[in-house]
């Protein structure tokens, strides 16, 4: 496995084109498929040789090694094979910018270090990764770098996900600090185990640790999470306050409220790496950690509550800011902040489900919803990449009336919109379905949760009326005849005149049909079997009717919750065809509330202004503070001393010609005299002062 | 009489150093000459040194130098030719041989008086070597001195406009430092009753020094503590470094931080630590709050800086900061995590220097506001500086990444929340050097001269080599920590180690 990863890292270094990185990202997903298929063979995690990184005499040792889950089996379909599609894509889309070599490689970097990051063993080489992962970002959002908005976009980015890191390295230390002295796993997962083939190397049975990733359905789970560690841990603060810190890694991997201000300014990348950032790698790094953290450690009540509250908020919160962006980037943007708000409030409602009821429920909603979003999300980027390829503005509102130039790319564009609103049968309604249910069941066991599941529901109208305000803008009513752009986004479509909108080549249609294709089939993959042993307490179901493996069972909450989140759905659709189905712009009432609401989710909320004031007047300002005490308080009280000297030296320099060989002879005449003082007076000395 | 290769290493860099000084026009091939020499030596060394003799000091040459009596009734006390390494002191061989060559290539184009720049070079090398190798008290002291004089001619005769005033300022601080060091040290052997000034044996010289009552442990730790810290240099008393560094010529700066600040962070660990217990003990507190006021101090000072060499300069002083709180907190972790953070440190601000070197020459100004967009016109430099920043804010892969983790790790386990402190800055720390790339590399192109060139051989050469060492050693850092844990410092811990356990926890 290692020896793919290093196969991936050497075709990146000689690759001057796109092809190179193809034929790798092909490989990757091929290797992907074997894995995911193999996992869903015979669940058992495969464990590579681990090697101490670095170690010390007292026993701490530091461990690299791969592991494969069911978890990071699906992550690895996920990541490569959008991976595939977006370097396809960029063949064309990217095809006239500077710089490709650098682009492929970044690129290919950055999927190296998400498949890498999916395959760790433990939570330092996680970390690891996961920083490359981020550098990658940070790189590739600032690719345009002459452009000074991707400067400071890449910037933003980095600085963000920095403060989350921080605290996700606190939360690896009080994990490695209370468990182990290896942060693994599996040594957190057995401590002590005597399971047959528990050595390193050897398979490790799932089912060892007493839980199995097979359950069928999270309602019914009967396994018992014994190695439920932080609930066994003495010190439930400390525990509570380890997933804290975990959970803010994530939040800024994620782009969680408050951490999220990053993910829409990074929009000054290309819109490929949009779509791999917010389908498959950055941003799923976030969750992929809480899931896989809510399995090998599990958290605290309060933390799976405060998880929930965070995610179940960010829906709602992004997606009202979705609504007035006139960016079609920006749109998505904050549809995938609101999105990726589902999946943790899905962690949070499961691993609380499982706190409160003792009964192990598993992250498998949360990574099902992971999984399906990442075909629509990416998907939604790609086909929004085309229309600004063709018509050279990001700006929603100098679009409309292209359905009848790009039929293929409006059409994917429907497909993509229905899925990510949920309408039936598209994916994102069978996984938004089941983490919504999910959410249901968490509000009963706690009653704190029930306003976070009212604000998701919220969102899900939401959801449905910005992605649609997005679709009816660009595509229908009639072309946009105003002034051509005036200066036509740099990358984006530098070298496109704005002349007639037409289809691009294959190329780029290509992914998007393989993807819309995607975003329908994803929703019923749970059908089989195999793919529901990748994912932990998922459960698939269809108006209330949950399958089971074996057969159906009814619950009308479930029907229920089906039904609003669909009628919520639909609501949305139908205001967003009253408000702009012309593709026109709505025009505001003048009067009222509205036109302020507009103004506060324009500005964001003042977030974005009230963390850029707060680095700009606080930080800098205790930095030049600190500057000033530095030179006149410190500094000047050594000149206070230098005063004192700088008499003597400059006798000194009237005797000698050469103040150096004075300071030397200085030197050299304290020293004797220091040597003597010691060897003839402190002996004496200390045999007053009665040392012996 | 048995001659350890440390000595044929001490004399091959102080050799070499003399014909530097005599060579004339072909200086720099004598200086390249006995810098590669030096290097492959240590080279030997390393394949030499032993992974499995753990508790003494390995290539160990002791000859008594000459014996005196001391006052009528006390034992005599000699003072002896020691040298030995052990673990602790190969990283910093290693690293002063590095990144002499990595100056010497850099420098290789230097004008102005040659034989004078690279033998002063040279000579601080033979010094710093010297420094890391003795183990009795008066050669350390003798060695430590030779590093300062060449560097005080370094910055006062090759350095920029206010050479004067901070050559001398370098001069008289780190002098001041250094009286206090020897005064402290020297007393430690008296008020102890060491047979000899040297200190080969470390559980003997502990026993030496259990003798000596808290209250003066107390005063000699402080003592070593203030003088060794303003090597390091800690806040409050780091003022003489960012006056030195931006005055100093680019090797002069490249030596200053990576390689003499290190002798502060050695001296600790060697000396103040291990051999004052009970000094250690009463001053730990105060330990933290100087290294928690080095880290937050030059995190953010860095971010006020608008001169690149500056900005560089006091990110210095939060780095050593964390190696001071790495070293304060005596545990195996902590104490490897401050060598590695060292060791790191050294190769980082040693490649950022030279950096800003190259700025300068380049753009004929360091200072980041009015140069932008420099990735279009000097593209290899622009890269170089992004890897120096990305390392040094501590990117995975790269070198800083494990020392930095094990260091704050090693904080959580004794310090707890405390580690929110050093954590914060990490942030500042990450925003400062980001921010600076967006200024200076980034955006439009602006304030770039017509005749701006991109990276020279030499420079490009002496930059590549410490590139693959952070690359290398951030990739495998076993191949370092291996080295670093086969101390008597670390030592009776070990499996063997006879139950004892003198060492760290």
């Amino acid at each position: 496995m290692a020896f793919v990863l290093i196969g991936l890292l050497g075709t990146r270094l000689k690759n001057g084109g796109g092809l190179w990185a193809v034929v790798a990202e092909g490989l990757a997903l091929v290797w992907g498929l074997y894995v995911a298929l193999s996992e869903m063979g015979a669940p058992l995690p495969y464990h590579d040789v681990s090697f101490v990184w670095f170690g010390l005499p007292n026993g701490t040792n530091f461990a690299m090694g791969t592991l494969v889950s069911p978890l990071g089996a699906l992550m690895l379909l996920v990541v490569n094979g959008v991976g595939l599609l977006v370097v396809v894509y960029s063949l064309e889309y990217m095809g006239h910018e500077e710089g490709l070599p650098r682009y492929y490689a970044e690129l290919m970097l950055f999927l190296t270090a998400m498949n890498a990051l999916v395959l760790a063993d433990n939570y330092l080489e996680f970390v690891l990764f996961w920083e490359l992962v981020g550098v990658c970002s940070y790189l590739l959002i600032g690719f345009f770098w002459k452009k000074p908005e991707a400067a400071a976009a890449a910037k933003k980015a980095f600085l963000v996900t920095r403060v989350g890191d921080v605290m996700f390295f606190i939360g690896i230390f009080v994990f490695f600090t209370a468990f182990a002295g290896v942060v693994d796993p599996h040594a957190v997962l057995y401590p002590g185990t005597s399971c047959p083939g528990a050595s390193v190397g050897g398979g490790l049975p799932w089912a060892c640790a007493g839980f199995t990733f097979t359950t069928p359905n999270a309602n019914s789970a009967t396994t018992f999470l014994p190695a439920g560690i932080v609930a066994q841990n003495a010190n439930p603060w400390l525990m509570g306050f380890g997933g804290v810190m975990i959970l803010g890694g994530a939040v800024g991997k994620s782009a969680q409220f408050p951490l999220h201000p990053w993910l829409p300014d990074a929009m000054e990348g290309p819109t490929t790496v949009s779509a791999l950032i917010h389908a498959a790698t950055m941003v799923a790094a976030g969750i992929y950690l809480l899931a896989i953290t809510a399995i090998f450690l599990g958290f605290t009540e309060i933390t799976s509550l405060i998880i929930l509250a965070i995610g179940g908020f960010t829906s709602f919160f992004a997606g009202t800011m979705g609504v007035v962006a006139p960016d079609i980037k920006r749109v998505i943007a904050y549809s995938t902040i609101s999105q990726l708000g589902y999946m943790a409030m899905a962690v949070g409602a499961s691993s609380l489900v499982s706190d409160v009821s003792g009964t192990f429920v598993g992250p498998g909603a949360a990574m099902f919803h992971l999984f399906t979003h990442a075909f629509f999300k990416a998907l939604l980027f790609l086909a929004a990449g085309s229309v600004i390829h063709v018509v050279g503005t990001q700006d929603l509102f100098k679009m409309g009336g292209l359905r009848k130039y790009m039929p293929v790319t409006a059409t994917t564009m429907l497909v993509g919109a229905l899925a990510l609103s949920g309408i039936p049968p598209f994916s994102g309604f069978f996984s938004k379905d089941d983490l919504l249910g999910l959410t249901y069941a968490a509000a009963q066991a706690d009653a704190v949760a029930w306003p976070f599941f009212a604000l998701a529901l919220l969102a899900v109208f939401l959801t449905a009326l910005y992605i649609f305000r997005l679709v009816f803008l660009a595509f229908s009513g009639d072309r946009y005849r105003g002034a051509p752009p005036s200066a036509p986004h740099p990358g984006a479509a530098g070298t496109h005149p704005p002349t007639d909108p037409h289809e691009p080549s294959w190329i780029m249609r290509g992914p998007l049909v393989i993807l819309a294709a995607l975003s329908v089939a994803a929703g019923f993959l749970p059908l089989l079997p195999a793919f529901r042993g990748l994912l932990p307490g998922l459960s698939w179901g269809l108006f209330g009717f949950t399958y089971t493996g074996s057969g159906w069972i009814f619950s009308t909450p479930d029907l229920v919750i089906s039904a609003i989140s669909l009628g919520l759905a639909l609501l949305g659709l139908t205001t967003a065809w009253r408000l702009w189905g012309n593709g026109r712009v709505y025009a505001l009432p003048a009067a009222g509330p509205l036109p302020r609401i507009h103004g506060v989710l324009l500005h964001r909320y003042y977030i974005d202004d009230a963390y850029d004031a707060f680095g700009r007047s606080v930080i800098l300002g205790i930095a030049r503070g600190f500057a000033w005490i530095d030179r006149y308080v410190i500094d000047g009280t050594i000149h206070g001393f230098e005063e004192v000297f700088s008499g003597i030296s400059t006798r000194g320099r009237k005797l000698q010609t050469g103040l150096v060989s004075n300071y030397a002879s200085w030197v050299i005449l304290g020293l004797v005299v220091l040597v003597a003082f010691f060897l003839f007076v402190v002996p004496h000395l200390s045999g007053i002062l009665g040392g012996g | 009489m048995e001659i350890s290769p440390l000595t044929i290493l001490l004399v091959l860099a102080f050799g070499g150093t003399a014909l530097t000084f005599v060579a004339g026009r072909s200086a720099r091939f004598v200086a390249l000459g006995t810098a590669i020499a030096t290097l492959v030596v240590t080279l030997g060394l390393l394949a030499m040194f032993s992974l499995s003799e753990l508790l003494s000091y390995q290539f160990l040459q002791v000859n008594t130098w000459f014996t005196f009596m001391g006052a009528p009734g006390s034992p005599g006390l000699s003072i002896d030719y020691a040298v030995g390494i052990d673990g602790i002191s190969l990283p910093f061989l290693l690293l002063s041989a590095v990144i002499t060559v990595a100056t010497v290539i850099y420098h290789w184009g230097e004008e102005k008086n040659p034989a004078g720049f690279f033998g002063l070079l040279l000579l601080t090398n033979a010094g710093l070597l010297g420094v890391f190798v003795s183990l009795d008290i008066l050669l350390f002291f003798v060695f430590w001195e030779v590093v300062l004089i060449p560097m005080f001619f370094l910055i006062g005769h090759w350095g920029g406009p206010r050479r004067q005033y901070a050559a001398l300022k370098f001069f008289v601080y780190t002098h001041v430092a250094s009286v206090v060091m020897l005064v402290s040290l020297l007393a430690m052997v008296f008020l102890g009753h060491w047979p000899s000034f040297d200190f080969t044996d470390m559980t003997a010289v502990q026993g030496y020094n259990a003798s000596i009552p808290e209250v003066a442990q107390v005063f000699l730790f402080g003592g070593l503590l203030f003088g060794f810290g303003v090597k390091l240099p800690m806040v409050p008393f780091h003022t003489w470094l960012p006056d030195a560094h931006v005055e100093a010529p680019t090797g002069g700066s490249v030596f200053l931080a990576a390689l003499l600040l290190k002798m502060g962070g050695y001296g600790l660990i060697r000396l103040a630590f291990p051999l004052l217990s009970l000094g250690r003990e009463a001053l730990t507190p105060l330990v933290f709050f100087f290294a928690f006021l080095s880290i937050v101090w030059g995190a953010y000072l860095s971010l006020s800086q608008r001169d690149l060499k500056r900005l560089v300069a006091y990110s210095s002083i939060n780095h050593m900061g964390v190696v001071l709180l790495a070293i304060g907190l005596w545990t195996q972790l902590g104490v490897m995590a401050a060598v590695l953070l060292m060791f790191a440190h050294g190769l980082v601000s040693g490649l950022l220097f030279m950096i800003s070197g190259s700025v300068h020459h380049s753009f004929g100004t360091r200072d980041i506001p009015s140069v932008g967009g420099m990735t279009s016109r000097t593209p290899i430099l622009s890269t170089m500086l992004m890897v120096g920043s990305l390392a040094s804010l501590g990117l995975p892969a790269l070198v800083s990444f494990p020392a930095e983790f094990s260091a704050f790790l090693a904080t959580w386990e004794s310090l707890r929340y405390l580690v929110f402190l050093p954590l914060m800055a990490l942030v500042v720390t990450a925003a400062f050097y980001i921010w600076m790339m967006q200024r200076l590399s980034f955006g439009p192109p602006h304030g770039i001269p017509a005749d701006a060139k991109d990276l020279p051989l030499p420079e490009m050469m002496g930059m590549v080599i410490l590139v693959a060492l952070i690359v290398l050693y951030g990739i495998l850092p076993f191949l370092l920590v291996h080295i670093i844990t086969v101390s008597p410092i670390f030592g009776a811990c070990y499996p063997g180690g006879g139950g004892v356990c003198p060492g760290l926890p």
